[in-house]
């Protein structure tokens, strides 16, 4: 039995979008998805089992904060982090290289790895390829990540090269140090920073190795937009049709429709649960910011269309009350957002089934943009792959 | 951050949308008085008559702590009462007046009974701030202080099943003797002016008010309070003038105050339900229940998670699962109740906050977890700690009712006290 089995279930007939079904150890999961993260092995204030009933299949967790605390140690003891917080569906990690090149400013890259103070009590740890995926074995993720060589978006030269190649030699030390290829799925990652041609010729390395999917990394780290979907689109012409794609780090509901059409699968991003801690709920035409006053005697939902438990019984104004201030808030406004992007995907499949995805992008850039005003970046990337967007009022 | 002004140009009469909410004529029978303990009954209050000891919700801003009313659903038996201090929700009268169907439906529990009280069980109240127009309460923008007028306002606007009456009950153990009778002076003139506003207002006419009943620690004063009271028209009696909330409720010893506490109760009818706010622990709990009180609040469980603590003291008459459960050593600030989940030792517990539990954080998650969780100052923690220490304390109500039913009261305060002394 494979750990993972792709099936593309239809392709936009103009532009790279697909839907497809990838079959992992925990769970089926419905792409393209949107995949919520759960840091610590929680999901900010949501019950495991709140995230099953909006029909989350797959959500992720952090090698480097997991590796600190609870520890692989504790992991591997209690049969891994879906026994340890009690989700049973698809679970995937980070290599936690990015969050330590991140978070801690002293990290330090060398050939054997990246080398760091330990934050407790300033000792020098390293954490290898190797040691990477070993604490992703303990954690037990149906998809794991190889270690990559993260170089800023915005270096260039040197550097960016030596990272990519280094990225590969990395990859390959993944999976020989790889030890549950049955129920885990090793994907690398395409670097390569804003250069096309380093991102091309590392997809084309990466395709010979014997993995089940691949990734597309660091892009969303402040770029030009410009760049950043060129990058995309440069990478999924490369990546082999039949396995899927998971775009890093990437989850605002507008990038997250463009990169669909240049045939990204998989995605994660922070921010609709990060901002539920300040109050800011997602809908369909942006953000409301609960805290504001013009919230005080709203009486409507966050979203009267929206199926979720928060929408069904809480207003806009009583969420006011309480926005950045109650914990419960944050639980609210989260389970709403999750929803949100859960049904945005939902959407996004079902508009590619009957292959009407150029309309569903339609619709969406014009309840988005009601007055035409369209990013010119999105504007170009759409049309990159055949979908030419018309101003609202001829919809 | 005071209540703003526009209060006092409201003079619209409600529209109440929930027909309950609005003919609060409250009964109270005393059923059964063994040993001091009373067994009764309200009635009229809502769509069910409330058996008492009652025990009421604690609630941050018209929620569970933490829960979301999803989330609150996961526990059984939840009281159908909830405690709404008047410092959370001032600030947003303007919202809650417009809603127009009390603070409960506001906050999402509609199917809720709202007691509006002056101050917080579960958060020490700050002292020395009354003045003869108001009284200080507390909420997240800080101090509000009430005056008689904004107190009517604000409590119309919660649509309350009972009230209290304004009381400065800020009396201090050491408190001088001129601090408790001007406590008296101020809360006999609040007492009055609520009458008058009562019977002014077309919304609370009929909602039962329960006055306050101060004094502090000065049997004189508790006297002549309870005296002036006697001769008004309350529905009952809310013990007030012991301690400031928060968790020093958890050292007051209820031996200590039981003098004071029947001076009081022996100017006051017998026949009206007497509440008794504050985290008071379970021996402090039965304690007070057999000086005759019969309405409390689940402050405790709230501020023991806050610690990050899970309740798993016994109160069934099982002398195996008692044995094991206090197996385990004191540590730090650790209650005889209790068990503190930031500790270390429990980062390879695997097993549930307590043998047994059926509360739905002891089926689905581990000792180990929810230390993680507070290791990592995770939401998810206090919200599992809440659902756990809830569903235990209510546990723990039902059993002192089979109790005081079954004539084993005796029994299960001598099964809580040998926890105490073994732990304390
Ligand atoms: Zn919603
Ligand atoms: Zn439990």
């Amino acid at each position: 039995k494979r750990a993972l089995k792709f099936e593309v279930l239809a392709e936009c007939s103009k532009s790279k979008a697909r839907t497809s079904k990838i079959s992992l150890v925990h769970a089926t999961v419905d792409a393209p998805v949107f995949m919520p993260v759960g840091t610590q092995g929680t999901l900010k204030g949501m019950l495991p089992e709140q995230l099953k009933q909006l029909g989350c299949q797959i959500m992720l967790g952090n090698t480097y904060h997991l590796g600190n605390r609870p520890g692989p140690e504790i992991l591997d003891e209690v049969g891994g982090l879906h026994k340890f917080m009690d989700w049973d569906r698809a679970l995937l990690t980070d290599s936690g290289g990015f969050q330590m090149v991140s978070l801690l400013k002293l990290a330090e890259i060398t050939e054997e790895g990246v080398e760091f103070e330990a934050p407790h009590d300033g000792s020098k740890l390293l954490l290898t390829p190797e040691k990477s995926i070993e604490i992703q074995n303990a954690i037990g993720a149906d998809i794991i990540m190889q270690l990559d060589d993260v170089v800023h978006t915005l270096t260039t030269g040197h550097r960016v090269e030596e990272a990519m190649h280094r990225t590969i030699r990395w990859l390959d030390r993944c999976i020989a140090a790889h030890k549950k290829p049955e129920l885990q799925n090793l994907f690398p990652i395409v670097q390569g920073g804003l250069n096309p041609e380093l991102r091309k010729q590392c997809a084309q390395e990466l395709i010979k190795r014997d993995v089940n999917g691949f990734a597309i990394g660091g892009l969303s780290g402040g770029e030009e937009k410009s760049a950043f979907w060129r990058m995309v689109s440069t990478s999924t012409d490369v990546l082999p049709k039949e396995k899927p794609r998971y775009l890093m780090g990437v989850g605002f509901a507008l990038d997250l429709v463009v990169c669909v059409a240049l045939g990204c699968d998989m995605f994660d991003c922070v921010f609709p649960t990060r901002t539920a801690r300040f109050g800011c709920a997602l809908v369909s035409t942006g953000q409301l910011q609960l805290k504001k006053t013009e919230f005080k005697s709203d009486f409507r939902p966050i979203d009267e269309n929206c199926e979720c438990s928060t929408c069904k019984k809480y207003t806009r104004a009583y969420l006011h009350t309480i926005a950045a201030h109650e914990a419960v808030a944050a639980s609210l406004i989260t389970v709403h957002n999750v929803c949100f992007m859960l049904n945005l995907m939902k959407s996004i499949r079902e508009s590619i089934l009957v292959d009407k995805f150029p309309e569903f992008v339609q619709n969406f850039m014009s309840v988005r943009f009601p007055t035409g005003e369209y990013p010119s970046w999105a504007i170009e990337a759409l049309s990159s792959v055949n979908i030419q967007l018309s101003p609202p009022s001829s919809t | 951050m005071a209540l703003p002004y526009r209060l006092r140009s409201i003079t619209k009469p409600f529209e109440p949308a929930l027909e309950h909410l609005n003919r609060c004529t409250m009964r109270f029978t005393v059923q059964q008085v063994r040993n001091g303990c009373r067994l009764g009954s309200l009635t009229d209050l809502g769509p069910q008559p409330l058996a008492t000891p009652l025990w009421m919700m604690y609630t941050l801003q018209g929620s569970a702590p933490y829960l979301t009313s999803d989330v609150l659903s996961k526990i059984s038996d939840t009281p159908s009462v909830m405690i709404v201090p008047n410092g959370h929700v001032s600030e947003h009268y303007d919202a809650i007046q417009k809603y127009n169907k009390g603070i409960a439906a506001f906050a999402s529990l509609p199917e809720k009974l709202v007691f509006a009280s002056m101050q917080d069980p579960g958060v020490a109240t700050p002292t020395g701030f009354n003045t003869n127009k108001g009284v200080a309460v507390w909420g997240r923008p800080g101090k509000t202080e009430m005056t008689v007028e904004m107190h009517t306002r604000l409590t119309e606007a919660l649509r309350p099943c009972v009230y209290q009456a304004m009381f400065d009950g800020d009396t201090p153990k050491d408190a001088s003797n001129k601090r408790m009778k001007k406590s008296v002076d101020r809360s006999i003139q609040f007492l009055d002016l609520c009458l008058e506003e009562k019977k002014k207002s077309e919304v609370l006419r009929d909602v039962p008010m329960f006055a306050g009943i101060v004094g502090g620690y000065n049997k004189y004063e508790r006297a002549r309070f309870a005296k002036e009271v006697s001769k008004r028209d309350v529905s009952g009696y809310s013990i007030e003038g012991f301690h400031h909330n928060g968790s020093k409720v958890e050292e007051l010893k209820i031996s200590e105050i039981s003098d004071l506490l029947q001076i009081s109760l022996n100017e006051l009818s017998e026949d009206k339900p007497r509440v008794f706010t504050g985290a008071l622990p379970p021996h402090s709990l039965l304690a007070a229940i057999k000086l005759g009180l019969d309405i409390f609040d689940l402050s405790y469980p709230y501020v023991v998670g806050e610690r990050g603590s899970a309740l798993t003291f016994n109160y069934v008459f099982d002398a195996q699962t008692q044995e094991q459960e206090l197996s385990h050593s004191v540590e730090g600030e650790e209650g005889p109740y209790e068990m503190c989940l930031k500790h270390k030792r429990f980062a390879r517990d695997f097993g549930p906050l307590k043998q047994g539990c059926e509360c739905y954080t002891c089926v689905h998650h581990s000792r180990a977890y929810v230390h993680h969780l507070l290791e990592v100052s995770e939401l998810l923690a206090p919200i599992l700690l809440t659902i756990h220490n809830m569903q235990h304390y209510i546990g723990f109500t039902q059993q002192i009712h089979k109790c005081l039913r079954d004539d084993s009261f005796d029994q299960l305060q001598m099964l809580i006290e040998s926890q105490r002394t073994l732990k304390g």
